[in-house]
């Protein structure tokens, strides 16, 4: 119920700081540990140090219902505005509710005739989506609820984006200088962190680094002695395809499941349109040589289309 | 002659000499007329031992000889002038002891003046037990003490942002991104400092010669000189007193100070004030906030498999930065109000001894502190998860007692006589600090006296008061709550003596939760609650119910605007048209092969290019009309056996209308009819449908050969 009402406070407040956001996690007891009944399974997130308010705003875009430090924002978050995203399956046409929510919205959907599937899910808030045979009767629903409407969700946001290459996605920046400064180097071979030098970025022909300084960090994609400021997920699929590991990412055409490799989680935007697919945040699966992260119902194209985008093969 | 010479030069020295003695004198009265007003000689020499409060560092060296009697004045008056403040502290304290609402954030709470009189004096900085959030979590000042944070107004650009890049690594891929920031110090600072540059202003002699001055009745200790032995310095020698009168301060105040040691406030009336008992100036009140430290809370959180986890949590205000270093500590700001857990190593010894932090910002000094004790009392918080340190217990409230495992006994003796019953103990093994014990499912059921010994264990001994509390809900200003989500109810305390609750006037029901309710009660408007001659207001009101798009990222992956205007935007679930695009356009996927697309009316066409990067089967196309075709891209070369024309809606051609280009519009229509490609899907309808298209384009390529 925590994310449910953590929702339902973003959409009533409509925009905000950061700094209210993460108070109203903590003054709504979001992602309470031992309170909330939740799993003990489901811990591979909280277990790995990232803090609540952190998690629930990662979980809050991935699932498309509020924008956080967007370059075009004054607020700090913004929630988006109600959306019904289609998806065609194989089985008819899923449609997805993200965005705002609030109990007005939820009786206006009701009174459309509209009769959702609600699925509760963990550290986000619940999943409501419609099921029917084609597109004509989710987008009367829409019509009739004042919901904006989305066809193919997930193909025409992964369309609308720029591939991992491409020049625009990052920007030239200076390498941090000076003493102090731990230096990491993302191997795509162990897929891990190793310990690295500044002369080993400069030295690189395309490599990953972050340089991090008590509660700074700075993750750097450097090649021949320049450094580009990177979004660190479009980092490592970058290196990741420069070192020719482009097989990362496998498809269960049975159960519609894209699986990959938890630290190469795509980047927020491409994993929005994947997420789109089912309403549900991948699931992780814990392994010895690090965890996977499976998404499921997505349909082959929009496997590809995102395998695409990310330099990777599909296998 | 000579003589005359000899007698000038004489007056001129004299006149030298009285203007250095005046200069001086001048200087001296003002830094005194700067000082606080005089004490009482009473209070003075009562607390004269006391040292006053944490200011009273500034004992200096002993000046040279000559102002020997100063030096022993120097004492009493340095003593009497902080034993001024050590008196605002008494009162203070016993004014916070009653639970007032003016308690304020340093927690520095001294005895009464009764007390300090009955007995031995007691250092300075007795207690910070009256916490300020004990006044937060009363219902009873409705804005006072409710966050800034959550009232609805934008705040400026957080200069926040990494907090994210803090986020451990971990294997699953989700880096906590760094935010966009702003400049991190770009607040400025309202330093709590330390006032030693007062007390040292305040050298030997000044109070008296304030006094004597300005004539006040106020007596002088015996013990200080009268004003004209104020020994002047030969010319050319510097006295350290007068050197203090500058300004320079004699100990650097950003000097560790030791940890303090926590002192439970005692319930004791308060004494009236009088006007020279307790000065208001701003430059009081000034003072005193610059000898506050923020307070340090202590954290209980309980985690999975029955651990628990003790953090520390320092306060601030907007007028610390987000992100600052104390004492070795790296703090980050969890919200207005708080900076983010901290977990020392040693945290068992802290918790004992006491924490002070200090850090230096923009030339000021900024202190936290945390008394020192063995045992802590924490209770639910309405802002912060898990238990927070709290004054004492409450009844019929759930609690976390730590202490440490010397005062064990004592604590489960007091928890019994306070009627908590099945409390349960976790050690070390569970995620206690070393040597210390952590009890929990308390809820203290029976009052008990409190015995104003000045033990810790007098923490233990709830109080038979009550207050207001409302709690839960989604709160979305200060004191208003969403409509749907009301706030629950309730009275914390002694509930039972409370008497009746009423709620807009008409007398509330109790459930079996605890929950007040009466009609209305949460329905749209201000409301009241009021119980034992408490009131509390709350509002209900409507959040936003319109929610306008925009385009929170253009040809991006999360990272800054490229400043596109050629492509789509994205907002959550919903891909905007290029802003460069006509007026009208929606989004709509096609495949990357049928780029072509033709609507309804006549002369609706759009020829789209898709991305030449992607090997994509699909394309986003933004047309300015909902198409109901999509022609192949290349017309002339494509595979008839292949390419398809597909349709994307049902919708017949207008015959009437016309827009735009028609000639490309019935000369695209025609040519695949040329090519003789087929339509998909292929049934009947979409047969017929083209059929319909196809003789409309005719007709409109007759009608246009037809003219002139």
């Amino acid at each position: 119920m925590s994310e449910n009402a953590l929702l339902v406070w973003m959409s009533a407040k409509a925009a905000g700081s950061w700094a209210q956001f993460r108070a109203a996690v903590e003054e709504l007891r979001v992602g309470c540990g031992a309170d909330d009944g939740a799993d003990d399974d489901d811990v591979e997130e909280r277990s790995f140090g990232l803090a609540v308010y952190q998690l629930e705003r990662l979980n809050l875009q991935r699932l498309g219902h509020a924008e956080f430090f967007a370059p075009s924002m004054t607020t700090d978050w913004r929630v988006a505005p109600p959306t019904l995203a289609f998806t065609t399956h194989a089985a008819g046409v899923r449609g997805v509710l993200a965005g705002a929510r609030s109990t007005v919205l939820l009786e206006r959907i009701r009174a459309a005739g509209g009769t959702p599937e609600i699925v509760a899910a963990p550290d986000s808030p619940a999943v409501i989506r419609f099921v029917a045979e084609d597109e004509t009767a989710l987008r009367h629903v829409a019509l009739r609820a004042g919901l904006n409407v989305q066809a193919d969700a997930a193909r025409a946001i992964l369309s609308s984006l720029p591939n991992v290459a491409e020049s625009s996605v990052r920007r030239p920046a200076e390498m941090p200088f000076g003493t102090g400064w731990k230096i990491d180097r993302f191997a795509t071979r162990e897929l891990r962190w190793r310990a690295a030098t500044r002369e080993d970025a400069l030295m690189a022909s395309a490599g990953l680094f972050r340089f991090s300084l008590r509660h700074q960090r700075h993750v750097l994609y450097c090649t021949a002695g320049r450094a580009f400021q990177v979004p660190v997920q479009v980092g490592k699929s970058l290196v990741l395809s420069r070192a020719r590991r482009r097989r990362l990412m496998t498809y269960d055409s049975e159960t519609s499941r894209l699986t990959l490799p938890a630290i190469c989680r795509p980047p927020f935007l491409i994993e929005r349109a994947l997420i789109a697919c089912s309403g549900l945040l991948p699931s992780y699966e814990t392994r010895a040589a690090g965890g996977l992260l499976h998404y499921q119902d997505v349909p082959l194209p929009v496997a590809q289309l995102a395998a695409e985008l990310l330099k990777q093969d599909l296998r | 002659m000579a003589a005359e010479w000899l007698g000038a030069a004489r007056r001129v020295l004299l006149v030298l000499l009285r203007e250095l003695v005046d200069g001086v004198r001048e200087r001296v009265e003002r830094k005194v007329r700067r000082a606080p007003e005089p004490r009482r000689h009473e209070e003075g020499e009562g607390s004269a031992a006391t040292g006053g409060t944490t200011a009273t560092t500034t004992t200096g060296p002993s000046p040279p000889d000559g102002t020997g009697a100063n030096c022993g004045g120097e004492g009493a008056t340095a003593g009497e002038v902080h034993a001024d403040d050590g008196a605002e502290s008494r009162d203070a304290g016993a004014a916070r002891t009653e639970g007032g609402p003016n308690t304020s954030g340093s927690g520095e709470v001294a005895p009464s003046p009764d007390a300090a009189h009955a007995a031995p004096p007691v250092p300075e900085e007795t207690s910070s037990g009256e916490l300020p959030e004990e006044q937060a979590t009363s219902a009873t000042p409705t804005a006072a003490h409710a966050p800034a944070s959550l009232d609805g107004q934008p705040e400026p650009a957080n200069p926040n942002p990494t907090n994210a890049t803090s986020a451990t690594s971990r294997d699953d891929g989700s880096e906590a991104e760094p935010p966009v920031g702003g400049d991190e110090n770009s607040a400025s600072i309202s330093p709590p400092v330390p006032d030693t540059r007062a007390s040292a202003e305040e050298g030997p002699g000044s109070t008296n010669a304030h006094a004597k001055a300005n004539g006040s009745p106020h007596a002088s200790p015996p013990d200080d000189p009268p004003p004209s032995a104020l020994p002047i310095p030969p010319p050319g020698v510097s006295s350290p007193a007068i050197a203090a009168l500058d300004g320079d301060p004699l100990v650097d105040p950003h000097a560790e100070r030791r940890p303090r040691k926590f002192r439970p406030a005692k319930q004791l009336p308060p004494i009236p004030r009088t006007q020279s008992t307790r000065s208001t100036g701003p430059r009081e009140a000034n003072r005193r906030a610059r000898e506050q430290a923020f307070p340090i809370d202590v954290r209980v959180l309980f985690e999975r498999g029955g651990f628990l986890r003790v953090s520390l949590l320092a306060r601030r205000d907007c007028h610390v930065p987000p992100e600052i270093s104390a004492s070795g500590v790296d703090l980050v700001s969890l919200n207005d109000d708080w900076y983010e857990d901290v977990l020392p190593p040693d945290l068992g010894t802290l918790l004992e001894r006491g924490i002070e932090w200090s850090a230096r910002v923009n030339g000021k000094v900024v202190r936290w502190s945390l008394a020192g004790r063995e045992v802590y009392v924490l209770a639910r918080h309405n802002r912060l998860n898990g238990f927070i340190n709290a004054p004492r217990l409450v009844l019929q409230e759930q609690h976390v007692v730590l202490c440490s495992a010397s005062r064990l006994d004592g604590v489960e003796r007091c928890l019994v006589a306070a009627g908590c019953s099945d409390v349960k103990k976790i050690d070390a093994s569970l995620g206690t600090p070393a040597g210390w014990v952590a009890l929990t499912n308390i809820v203290p059921t029976t009052p008990v006296p409190q015995p104003n010994d000045g033990d810790i264990l007098d923490v233990l001994c709830p109080r038979a008061d009550v207050e207001i509390v409302l709690e839960g809900g989604i709160r979305i200003d200060r004191s208003s709550w969403l409509h749907g989500f009301p706030p629950a109810i309730r009275l914390r305390g002694d509930a039972a003596s409370a008497g009746a609750v009423h709620i807009d006037g008409k007398e509330a029901t109790c459930d079996e939760a605890g929950h007040f309710t009466a009609d209305g009660w949460d329905e749209r408007g201000e409301h009241t609650v009021w119980c034992h001659g408490m009131l509390c207001s709350y509002q209900i009101g409507d959040g936003a119910e319109e929610w306008e798009p925009w385009d929170a990222y253009v040809w991006s992956l999360g990272e800054g605007d490229p400043g596109e205007t050629r492509r789509p935007g994205i907002c959550g679930m919903l891909v905007r048209p290029p802003p460069a695009a006509p007026p009208g356009a929606r989004s709509i996927t096609v495949p990357a092969t049928n780029l072509i697309l033709i609507g309804a009316v006549p002369g609706a066409i759009e020829f789209c290019s898709g991305r030449r990067d992607l090997r994509a089967s699909t394309c986003a196309v933004f047309p300015p009309f909902d198409p109901v075709w999509a022609l192949p891209s290349d017309l002339r070369r494509c595979d008839n056996r292949a390419a398809r024309i597909l349709l994307l809606r049902r919708e017949p051609p207008a015959t009437d209308a016309q827009a735009g280009r028609v000639v490309d519009w019935y000369e695209a229509i025609l040519a695949a009819s040329r090519k003789g490609l087929r339509i998909e899907p292929g049934d009947a309808d979409a047969w017929s449908l083209w059929g319909l298209y196809k003789e409309v384009a005719r007709a409109r390529r007759r009608r246009r050969r037809r003219r002139p």
